[in-house]
């Protein structure tokens, strides 16, 4: 299992990792190939924080198409950020 | 400067964690620095990359050197000893040659960061983010958190060891 972030869009998805580059894949083919993606908000203690975006994915037997190292957002717009507009809560996960 | 006790047992702590690495710095065939993790019987380079870029020579001979000046530094302080004027000016020399800190380490198993344990460098936008290696896994946790509060460490200890 690793962590992951969830998004409506591959920008959005972004704003949930700290990273500079990601690579992508969408949840549909990690649950085709057998896998598991379970949203799962976690509290970070160097932003203080709850990121609602964050993910637990577990990869499954077949094989999942990752893109390539793709750029971030601004730090800013990201979790940790000053700008970062899901602190209060994402699609439904939050207070 | 004077350090906490409590700031001081948390440098111990990040120590004891690394400290059964023995580590050796030399050079690639291109002239590069690269620093040599050894631990049991292996030995294996701990690569330190900007992105997907080797990081400069002055991040990879500071972050090489902060596994012995670690340990020296804390050693003087707690002797009350001196550190000799070269070994003073070598410490002060490796943390100008160093990118600017502070440095952040953010750890997957600390929860929220929604990917890869990493060092934030800078908060600006130009500066790419910092990943340790060791073969082709990324290095344990302890070591991202050892080298990145190393580059807060080793200025306050040396000042600390200046009183």
């Amino acid at each position: 299992m690793f962590s992951g972030s969830q998004g409506q869009t591959v920008t959005e998805a972004g704003q949930g990792v700290v990273h500079g580059k990601f690579r992508w894949t969408t949840a549909g083919d990690i649950r085709t190939a057998g896998g598991t993606v379970e949203p799962a908000p976690e509290m970070n203690p160097i932003v203080g924080k709850i990121n609602y975006q964050h993910v637990d994915v577990c990869l499954g037997e077949g094989a999942c198409q990752w893109s390539d190292l793709v750029p971030n957002v601004a730090k800013n717009l990201r979790f940790g950020g000053k700008d970062y507009p899901f602190y209060e809560g994402y699609l439904g996960w939050g207070p | 400067m004077m350090l906490s006790e409590p700031y001081l047992d948390e440098i111990r702590t990040r120590w004891e964690a690394v400290h059964d690495l023995a580590i050796e710095i030399a050079s690639n065939s291109d002239g590069h620095a690269k620093v040599l993790a050894r631990h049991g019987a292996s030995q294996v380079e701990l690569r330190v990359t900007r992105d997907e870029d080797p990081a400069s020579d002055g991040d990879v001979i500071f972050i090489g050197h902060a596994f012995s000046d670690i340990p020296r530094l804390l050693g003087a302080l707690e002797s009350g000893s001196f550190l000799s004027a070269e070994d003073a000016a070598g410490t002060g020399s490796r943390i100008a040659s160093a990118s600017p800190g502070p440095w952040t380490a953010f750890i997957e198993s600390d929860g929220g960061i929604g990917g890869c344990d990493v060092i934030r460098v800078s908060e600006s936008d130009s500066e790419a983010d910092m990943y340790l290696w060791m073969g082709p896994d990324l290095a344990p946790s302890e070591i991202f958190r050892f080298v990145a509060e190393a580059r807060q460490d080793v200025p306050a200890l040396l000042a600390a060891t200046r009183q």
